[in-house]
């Protein structure tokens, strides 16, 4: 018999044995969503009634399963990712990072575009060109770095739900951690779309390998994150199974990458502000000065000009990513304006060269003293 | 599970700074807005964290207390209480409410505190506010790794201030977080059985979680 048609059927099968789990106990699901998806973040006054659960009818099985990835983080990942992040750079595991999130971009290009987010499903097929090419495979994130295209993360779990499909029962697998119903079938529908799944069905040692390799990477640069965690809660289960509930309903609702669209509007909302007092136009990016008041600083290193808003916010959240305040002064000519992007640098002459010089080798080549 | 941890994690460190920088900085003025009044919080906390003159890593006993007392002046533990009880709060007495309130807020300060040490200069971004009525909300980034988490604080005036009642973390509220396990454990071992989990919890016997394991 054919092994390859053999190994498609299980999956197929197992598939279908999830998707019929999860319709045959339909009623359950059409509840969860309905209930708080358009509640206001004012509207949190209810709270004496009773609360929403989750339907955890496999809880003993899940507390031993929770008890096994607490086990397997403490003896088996932690180490392995102490010894790893020994050997190799912040750095290089953060590229590390940005190319394994790389290679799923086709299961968030094609969940934005079956939620119907044609924008997103744009962004996020041109962030993976983009970071392919010129980030290199990968390793780097110059999408988001040099052109704003910031994660628009969708998966199947977040389809279904938007579907109406409510969540189900909560399930904590072994390995992988909380889940419920409805994200694991959207897991295994992922699955097909990430080019790891193709690697383990050609070389299992490889595919594993590497999954493995990812986790532990991701595990180097958050360590402690864990442990922070068990330490702030009475019942860790309770706790994560509680926060795991309220992530996927704050994804599935968008409102916790719509932080990046409010970044974009309070910006536009400052700058129109500045634009009509352009003598006293200064907006502060990410810094410690407030819209509107004098420059305090007698010398500023000004770092490029742009005439498109978008431009000059992209230059901003390059210099916040170093870390560096950001003064935006507004300059109004009579057919048009165009913005200064500027680091504050101080009442020194020699200082601000040396803010300058740092600038320059920062990769701002256009960095100059102004006063 | 590793996002929702990390933002676990974040969420401890968020509160404290805000905690710190809140107290210090009470202006006369009762209605400061909530913004700049966290932004000034923030940036006292990290000008403490990166004070070149505690030499040792762990914070000192006078800037710990000193810590203490700005927590409590910043937020609102009562109504954190409040809503982290919730449906069981109404049902205690007011002495049960007073101790309860005490032994809550003291273990938030007690595990926090430690996280606030951790602290190696991430940045902290705030994108804008919304107030409605009495309460309001701001909403912050906080920078690790390059990656942005959203860290949103809610407030409500209290005796003329605005004071922090919930922080949330990527979505993740820290009072529905408590107010699931409470409720559980209420539910299971009534309200002394939760008072004496929080005992515990403030003072282990001995500890099984390893939480003093170098990072």
């Amino acid at each position: 018999m054919n092994r390859g048609f053999l190994r498609k059927a299980r999956w197929l099968s197992a598939l279908l044995a999830f998707i019929f789990l999860l319709f045959s106990t339909l009623p359950l699901y059409c509840q969860e969503n309905t209930s708080t998806a358009g509640a206001k973040w004012y509207e949190d006054d209810d709270y004496l009634e009773e609360e929403e659960t989750v339907s955890d009818p496999l809880e003993p099985m899940n507390r031993a399963f929770f008890y096994f990835n607490d086990k397997l983080y403490f003896w088996m990942v932690k180490p392995a990712a102490r010894v790893y992040s020994y050997f190799l750079a912040e750095d290089v595991r953060m590229c590390v990072r940005d190319f394994f999130h790389n290679l799923t971009a086709p299961v968030r290009i094609v969940n934005n575009l079956l939620q119907g987010k044609l924008k997103n499903s744009g962004i996020e097929t041109a962030r993976f060109v983009i970071n392919s090419t010129v980030g290199i495979v990968g390793l780097a994130d110059p999408a988001q770095r040099e052109f704003g295209l910031a994660i628009k993360d969708e998966d199947l779990g977040q389809t279904l739900a938007v579907y109406g499909v409510g969540s189900g029962i909560y399930i904590c697998w072994p390995f992988f951690g909380p889940s419920n119903l409805r994200d694991t079938v959207g897991l295994i529908g992922d699955s097909f779309l990430s080019p790891l799944t193709y690697l383990t069905a050609a070389d299992t040692a490889a595919g594993i390998g590497a999954k493995a390799g990812s986790h532990i990477n991701d595990a180097s640069l958050t360590i402690g994150d864990y442990e922070d965690f068990k330490a702030a809660s009475l019942d860790p289960y309770l706790a994560l199974r509680d926060a795991y509930r309220q992530y996927r309903k704050n994804k599935i609702n968008d409102s916790a990458t719509d932080n990046n669209l409010y970044s974009r509007n309070v910006w536009h909302y400052y700058v129109e502000k500045c634009r009509q007092k352009p003598e006293q136009a200064v907006f502060a990016a990410a810094g410690k000065q407030s819209p509107g008041q004098p420059l305090k600083d007698l010398f500023h290193i000004q770092v490029g000009t742009a005439i498109d808003p978008r431009n000059a916010q992209k230059l901003c959240l390059r210099l916040a990513s170093l870390r560096e305040e950001t003064v935006v002064k507004v300059y109004d000519r009579e057919s048009y304006s165009f913005y200064g992007i500027q680091v504050p640098a101080g009442d020194s002459f020699e200082a601000a060269k040396e803010i300058e010089q740092r600038l320059v080798e920062a990769g701002f080549p256009e960095a100059h003293v102004v006063n | 599970m590793k996002n929702v941890v990390k933002g676990i994690r974040l969420l401890t460190v968020i509160h404290f700074l805000l905690m710190v920088v809140l107290v210090g900085s009470v202006s006369a003025s009762a209605q400061e807005e909530p913004i700049s009044r966290i932004e000034k919080a923030v940036e006292e906390i990290i000008r403490i964290l990166e004070d070149k003159k505690q030499a040792a890593p762990a914070l000192g006993e006078e800037k710990r207390s000193q810590i203490m007392d700005i927590v409590e002046k910043h937020f609102d533990f009562r109504e954190m209480s409040k809503r982290t009880l919730a449906r069981h709060w109404k049902a205690r007495t007011a002495d049960e409410q007073e101790q309860f309130v005490k032994k809550f807020a003291k273990l938030l300060k007690e595990t926090y505190i430690k996280k606030i040490e951790n602290y190696s200069g991430e940045k902290v971004i705030f994108h804008k506010q919304d107030i409605e009525g009495n309460k309001a909300i701001v909403y912050s980034g906080f920078n690790r790794n390059n990656v942005e988490t959203p860290v949103n604080y809610k407030l409500l005036i209290s005796s003329d201030q605005w004071m922090i009642y919930d922080v949330i973390i990527e979505g993740v509220s820290l009072v529905r977080n408590w107010r699931t396990q409470f409720d559980s454990i209420m539910s299971k071992e009534k309200f002394s059985g939760l008072m004496a989990r929080l005992d515990e919890k403030i003072n282990p016997a001995g500890s099984d979680e390893p939480t003093d394991q170098d990072k």
